[in-house]
């Protein structure tokens, strides 16, 4: 959050009380400082999809405020009809006229003028896994399969230690370029992509999920993905061909263990 | 019966074929050309060309790089087969066009062979069918010209026509329905008659509650409303009977395959289906036309009957359409072992439930727009009153409604994901979690309004002013909640945006873009609901009980401590498993009703003897809040309209998923945008039809025609 810029909005808003403003006023205030919070106000920036969401809602919500009560809607509605009948506003209302297409001008300069970039992606990278897959000939049920190693966490330390910095030599090894130093999805291949590489420090990402699922992604990489919801864009190879089913387990430990997540539990077959 | 069980020999056979080969168009013709067991080698074929590179330039039917096999199973005859597999060999350029063919030295002669001799035993196993393909292809050629996308559709279309054995009795597996395809013709028509349907059974279930309140409590305006409500009955039925004709029609002609199949599953079901209408509409008419006509408990009876009979037919139909969803009681075939369990598969009772709650929220609102078309077209001040009143109930009905439909969704929503989590995370992660946000858009519009309608209805009551202004924090509420409730887990972002974020998920609207915000969220929403609506109910009462003091804040700490009980357990989901935080959900629902139960009994306590401090003048309300009647009965339209391509779509390339392949032209799962669009024009036919129900409904009011002279003489003799 830039402070800069949200206490400020804050601030003026809670002025606001304390003056006496035209209902107008008011709502001009609120739809200002609302959108100022949200475009300048967010670091990191938001995304202009969501903020559209946002100031759709507050545009509407704002509205409904106004007309929710007859008396406030008839005050308003009075001053706009002063506004565009009384002579003494002529030198506003013509400003007005003049600042309203130019300010619509500007916002289409602004939007057509921007460099050329891909289309914002819709994409949701959620796919599906199968119930079983086969790991170099071998069946593996991804429902019930568990990290073999996952128990040495409690049962013997020294073992699952030794597990851990395996996998830490996987990650270093063949993750790393994607993925970033600090798992953050930001590794010096990650400029090329689009979608980025997964960025596990999220505690939405890898913290949501069974090991089980990044066994999965692992070991199939983009090529595996379900056939449901294609086209699929991942670069990620499939790491069966490169990397051994065990050490697959260990930089799985390690993703955990260096973002200090925990892996969501199996569900228990009710 | 002799040829139904040919069908359905066809179908199992077509279906073994399936699980085992990937070769989804193949499926159409295999199921009509083979008549006989597959050739030994076909298997081995599929697996070689599965392979090798094969399918990438050559698909079954349709020309994709290279020629599709049945052309070149057209064009050429078995003793070309060494010819083509040294072709095949060598690669090849200029028989079929300028695309090259790539050589494939590492091929064996013996696997090329049987390749090639697999696409002759598959496309032309006579040589009678060479002749009847060469034509047909001729013929759709001219088709095409029309459309490029639908001239394809015909082309496969008259193509799996002219299939060899084009012998009566055997039927094409789909036909394609002009322009718009065969699926967006069932689509529009199926949800257009499960509006309708939803309407004709949810009128009754309030009309049936309304006209025994007015029974109990002796007032006629109930009995007038509930009266009111069963006009817009007769002409809806008639709508959905022609539009279930319509429905069946064209799933018969159109997909002809699946017809049979699940006429194979559901067999004699349909016979108590086609009764039970009998029954409805017997009913149906004995109830509307017998008002006043009975005394009032056989009337009630009857309204009693008209519903049961409703609910049966909901529950038969519902089981056809979820067991394409969640198939249960057939092998893995498809073979049918327990019709029963057919019957009440896993998504059976949930759909159930859901609908039937979700069909009382519908018509409710549906029904209020009717308050309100009437309200605005009202010339006299009681028929104002009286139409006020109505679009007032109405929407006290739909809201009423909408309260439990987010419990029922999520029970429906696991029955999913517990009998298949692929469907679920399709149906959550996957494409299909976009329409989700169109929902809570949806939703978060439907609390607006229906908030926005009991404040405006404030105006009417005297006495009301006092509460005016909590209105501005209630909206407040409403508007965060909205926003939490809207909020995307994944967002759309352009590389760059999300590059800014430093990912997917930016860290800030992450978080509200889980579960437990989400949860919370819909819950607070609920509760400020209710509040607007308690805050509603007081308006002109002053409570007269000597604890009126205590009575409030006893109120307002249940309210206080239920906000913070729900969101507390919503940020404890932040840091718990997922399993756990799954189960956070009961008790935060369990709260909310508790509170809203508590506080309804509090508040009637409390204000039995209420002085009355002004009147509720029906009438006196302001035009807009009728918009905001008519936006509801819209908005739960176009949800419902939405929901359901969602429970259809799901099962994406399957018609009876994981059993039933759907090898037609449209198993594609559409565009999100092409869905929204269909649901769209679906909305505002069935909004055209509506208009001339209403239309219909306000012509038994009318005055007689009579003759001009005539009537200017009556005129005359009224001055």
């Amino acid at each position: 959050m830039n402070l800069w810029v949200c206490i400020p909005a804050v601030l003026a808003l809670i002025g606001l009380r304390f003056l006496k403003t035209h209902i107008l006023g008011w709502l001009a205030a609120w739809w200002i400082c609302v959108f100022v919070i949200l475009k300048f106000g967010m670091v990191p920036p938001m995304p202009s999809s969501i903020i559209g969401l946002y100031v759709a809602i507050l545009t509407s919500v704002l509205l409904l405020y106004l007309t929710s009560d007859t008396e406030r809607m008839s005050q308003a509605g009075n001053f706009l009809m002063r506004f565009f009948g009384e002579r003494k506003f002529a030198p506003y209302l013509w400003t007005a006229a003049v600042l309203i297409p130019l300010l619509a001008g500007t916002n289409a300069y602004l939007a057509a003028s921007k460099e050329v970039e891909a289309p914002a992606s819709g994409r949701t990278i959620h796919p599906a896994p199968p119930g079983e897959m086969t790991f170099k000939g071998k069946k593996i049920d991804l429902i019930k399969a568990s990290n073999p190693f996952r128990e040495l966490e409690t049962k013997d330390p020294t073992a699952f230690e030794t597990h851990v910095a395996a996998g830490r030599k996987v990650y270093y090894q063949n993750c790393v370029f994607c993925h970033g130093d600090n798992m953050e999805g930001d590794g010096i291949f990650a400029y090329g992509y689009d979608p980025l590489p997964a960025n596990f420090q999220d505690p939405t990402t890898i913290g949501m999920l069974q090991e089980s699922y990044l066994f999965w992604r692992i070991a199939k990489g983009g090529p595996g993905l379900p056939e449901e919801s294609t086209p699929w864009s991942s670069a990620m190879p499939a790491w069966e061909k490169f990397v051994s089913e065990d050490d697959i387990w260990n930089v799985i430990l390690f993703l955990y263990r260096f973002t200090g997540q925990k892996p969501r539990a199996q569900e228990k077959a009710e | 019966m002799g040829s139904y069980q040919c069908l359905r020999a066809r179908f199992f056979q077509f279906k073994n074929f399936s699980t085992r080969g990937l070769f989804r168009s193949l499926l159409m013709i295999a199921s009509v050309a083979m008549a006989s067991a597959l050739p030994a080698h076909a298997q081995d074929a599929q697996t070689l060309m599965k392979g090798s590179d094969c399918l990438i330039c050559h698909q079954p039917e349709i020309k994709v790089v290279g020629p599709a096999f049945k052309e070149i199973a057209g064009k050429y005859t078995r003793a070309d087969i060494p010819k083509l597999v040294a072709k095949v060999k060598a690669g090849g350029l200029g028989v079929w066009g300028q695309v090259p063919m790539a050589p494939h030295p590492a091929l064996s002669d013996a696997d090329l062979t049987t390749m090639v001799t697999w696409i002759f035993s598959t496309y032309a196993p006579a040589d009678v069918a060479k002749v009847g393909n060469g034509k047909d292809t001729a013929g759709a050629d001219a088709n095409s010209g029309a459309s490029k996308h639908h001239g394809r559709l015909a082309a496969i279309f008259a193509t799996s026509g002219g299939i060899p054995g084009t012998k009566p009795g055997s039927e094409p597996a789909y036909r394609a329905f002009p322009v718009i395809g065969s699926r967006v013709a069932v689509w529009i028509v199926a949800q257009l008659h499960l509006m309708f349907a939803a309407f004709v059974l949810a009128v009754p279930i309030f009309a049936l509650i309304i006209e025994y309140i007015g029974y109990k409590t002796g007032e006629k305006r109930y009995d007038d409303l509930a009266h009111e409500f069963t006009k817009l009955l007769s002409t809806s039925f008639s709508f959905t009977a022609s539009l279930g004709a319509m429905l069946t029609f064209l799933l018969l002609v159109l997909y002809p395959k699946l017809m049979s199949y699940l006429t194979s599953i559901f067999g004699w079901t349909y016979v108590p289906y086609a009764l039970l209408f009998f029954a409805e509409a017997v009913f149906m008419y004995a109830y509307y036309y017998g008002w006043g006509k009975f005394s009032p408990r056989v009337h009630l009876l009857l309204g009693l009957a008209l519903n049961i009979v409703g609910i049966c037919i909901i529950f038969i139909a519902d089981s056809w359409l979820t067991f394409m969803n969640s198939p249960n009681g057939v092998t893995e075939a498809g073979e049918l072992v327990n019709r029963w369990q057919a019957v009440d598969n896993f998504t059976w009772m949930p759909i159930n439930i859901h609908r039937m709650i979700a069909n009382i929220a519908f018509g409710g609102s549906i029904a209020g727009a009717y308050g309100a078309f009437k309200f605005m077209g009202a010339t006299t001040d009681e028929e104002r009153a009286e139409y006020d009143w109505m679009g007032y109930i109405g929407n006290f009905i739909a809201i009423s409604a909408l309260l439990p439909l987010p419990f029922a969704g999520y029970y429906l929503g696991k029955e999913i994901y517990a009998y298949s989590q692929n469907m679920g995370m399709t149906l959550m992660g996957g494409a299909f979690s976009w329409l989700f946000i169109i929902q809570a858009i949806l939703i978060g519009v439907l609390f607006l309004s229906a908030n926005y309608y009991l404040w405006l209805g404030m105006e009417r009551i005297e006495g009301a002013e006092r509460f005016r202004k909590f209105i501005k924090w209630l909206l407040g509420s409403v508007t965060i909640c909205f926003v939490i409730w809207a909020t995307p887990h994944s967002l759309v972002a352009t590389v760059e945006e999300a590059r800014k974020m430093g990912g997917a998920h930016h860290p800030m609207l992450g978080v509200l873009g889980v579960m437990s915000a989400k949860n919370t969220a819909v819950n607070v929403l609920i509760l400020t609901t209710y509040i607007s609506f308690l805050l509603y109910r007081r308006g002109n009462k002053r409570a007269t009980v000597s604890w009126a003091k205590k009575g409030n804040w006893a109120e307002f700490l249940i309210f206080a401590l239920t906000t913070v009980f729900v969101i507390v357990l919503g940020v404890l989901g932040y840091f718990v498993e997922a399993k756990v935080r799954i189960r956070l959900s009961v008790p935060q629902v369990l709260a909310v009703l508790g509170a809203m139960i508590s506080v309804t009994i509090i508040d009637i306590f409390m204000f039995r003897k209420a002085e009355i401090t002004g009147e509720i003048r029906w009438g006196k309300m302001p035009q807009r809040s009728q918009y905001a009647l008519i936006l509801i009965a819209i908005t739960f339209t176009w949800l419902m309209g939405l929901m359901g391509y969602v429970r259809s779509g799901i099962r994406q390339h399957w018609h009876v998923y994981g059993v039933m392949k759907d090898e037609s032209v449209d198993a594609f799962t559409p565009t999100l945008g092409f869905a929204a669009k269909v649901v769209s024009v679906t909305v505002l036919i069935f909004f055209t039809f509506i208009a001339i129900i209403f239309w219909l409904a306000s012509l038994s009011g009318k005055k007689n025609w009579k003759p001009k002279t005539e009537s200017i003489e009556s005129t005359g003799a009224a001055e």
